[in-house]
């Protein structure tokens, strides 16, 4: 690659890093694995920038690197549903009462947030993250995931009803 | 429509998804029906905590090192013969200490004020006056610090004030004013301009953005994760306030 192609890598990825990251270390819950992927998707993109179309969504290419990346890691493979998770029939029940006042006091802790995030299957924390986080658009996410915006729709709905039910169900357990 | 048909509509249209048309219709329901208002205000605060919650990871400067290594990223070393370079490092280093040290008490303050918004925004109580009014909360800091300023109105502007507190920056107690922008919560703090530092617009690692101005030796910043000519804007609401 010329130096100039590579110093446009540069610029392009390093603000990313952050990011990229704070999103790696979200899907693998481990430092060391956050570490590897982000190093990997760093090669794989500087291998592949001159397969990169310019004026196209750079900040999408680098998280779909990443999230590949992720798919096929040790961890990926095992976080990955074996159950349709598109299927709105195999939603785990809600239990307990359904009280926005009561969800804002949960909201509010910041440490049980976190709990809950992380209780989260990979495949619904994934794209809460992408939409709350790193405020990408529905059609952006739909592109980075491959999969219709319909999906993303339902998708990012499920994940966030299942989020409110796990902060529920910390609560409960918390008082019990 | 129910309001469970409502429901399918109050995230894409808080996440800003909704066609305008269909946008208006939301907003007009939410207006008359209590139900989808509390469920869409609920949903807002879950939209917001994530966002700060889910900021939570940083790499350390050694991986940084190490990412740009393996990218061909870091600085050529300079190949002058050494004595033309240590003479050159020499003044450099006696001019840079004194930037350095300039710039590193800049770059604390900045933390800390992105540590105090970051603080607030995770508070189940964050602010201690809690009023939209401005007549309220300006009188609410007369005796809580040693100086006093406007408020802009902000009717009919985006922008819209949640109340205020009294914020320690390096022991010296600071006006601190809550803001909201859409889905965004702003910070704004006003005290002494050699405690909340010098007049530059800064972007912090994690995504923040800080705007400053001065006005008769006082600094006002504001901090958050809206975009820079959001808060810039808020902030030059602020310094006509002052005239």
């Amino acid at each position: 690659m010329s130096r100039e192609r590579n110093l446009e890598f540069e610029t392009l990825a390093l603000p990313l890093l952050e990011r990229l990251y704070n999103f790696a270390y979200w899907l693998a819950q481990n430092r060391d694995e956050a570490q590897d992927l982000v190093q990997e998707t760093f090669a794989k993109a500087l291998r592949g920038f001159d397969g990169f179309q310019r004026g196209t969504n750079f900040k999408a290419w680098m998280f779909r690197i990443l999230r590949n990346t992720f798919l096929t890691s040790r961890t990926g493979l095992r976080a990955a549903p074996m159950l349709d998770i598109d299927d709105p029939a195999v939603e785990p029940a809600i239990t307990g009462t359904d009280d926005p006042e009561r969800h804002l006091l949960r909201v509010r802790d910041r440490e049980a947030l976190e709990r809950a995030m992380e209780a989260l299957p990979v495949i619904f924390r994934e794209i809460v993250l992408l939409c709350d986080v790193e405020e990408m658009k529905y059609q952006e996410i739909a592109d980075l995931l491959q999969v219709p915006i319909g999906t993303v729709m339902s998708r990012l709905a499920r994940g966030r009803r299942q989020l409110r039910t796990l902060l529920q169900q910390k609560e409960l357990t918390r008082k019990k | 429509m129910t309001c469970e048909l409502w429901r399918d509509q109050i995230e894409p249209y808080i996440d800003g998804e909704l066609a305008s048309s269909h946008d208006a219709e939301v907003a007009a329901h939410l207006r008359t029906c209590a139900e989808c208002n509390a469920f869409a205000a609920e949903a807002i605060h879950l939209k917001r905590a994530i966002a700060t919650a889910g900021r939570r990871y940083e790499p350390t400067p050694d991986f940084r090192r190490q990412i740009m290594d393996s990218i061909g990223a870091r600085p050529s070393r300079l190949r002058l013969p050494w004595l033309t370079f240590a003479f050159a490092a020499a003044l450099l280093v006696a001019v840079t200490l004194g930037v350095f040290a300039w710039r590193k008490h800049a770059a604390d303050t900045s933390r800390e004020i992105a540590d105090i918004h970051l603080n607030t925004l995770a508070s189940a109580n964050p602010v201690d006056v809690v009023s939209t009014d401005m007549h309220t909360v300006k009188p609410w800091f007369q005796g809580r610090v040693p100086f006093t300023f406007n408020l802009p109105e902000l009717a009919g502007s985006p922008y819209s004030l949640d109340g205020g507190r009294v914020a320690y920056v390096r022991g010296t107690p600071c006006a601190q004013l809550l803001f909201n922008y859409r889905l965004h919560r702003i910070s704004m703090l006003i005290g002494p301009a050699n405690v909340l530092g010098g007049s530059n617009e800064r972007s912090l690692p994690n995504g923040f953005h800080i705007v400053k101005f001065e006005k008769n030796g006082y600094s006002y910043v504001t901090i958050g994760d809206a975009g820079v000519d959001t808060l810039n804007e808020l902030s030059e609401k602020m310094q006509s306030a002052q005239n």
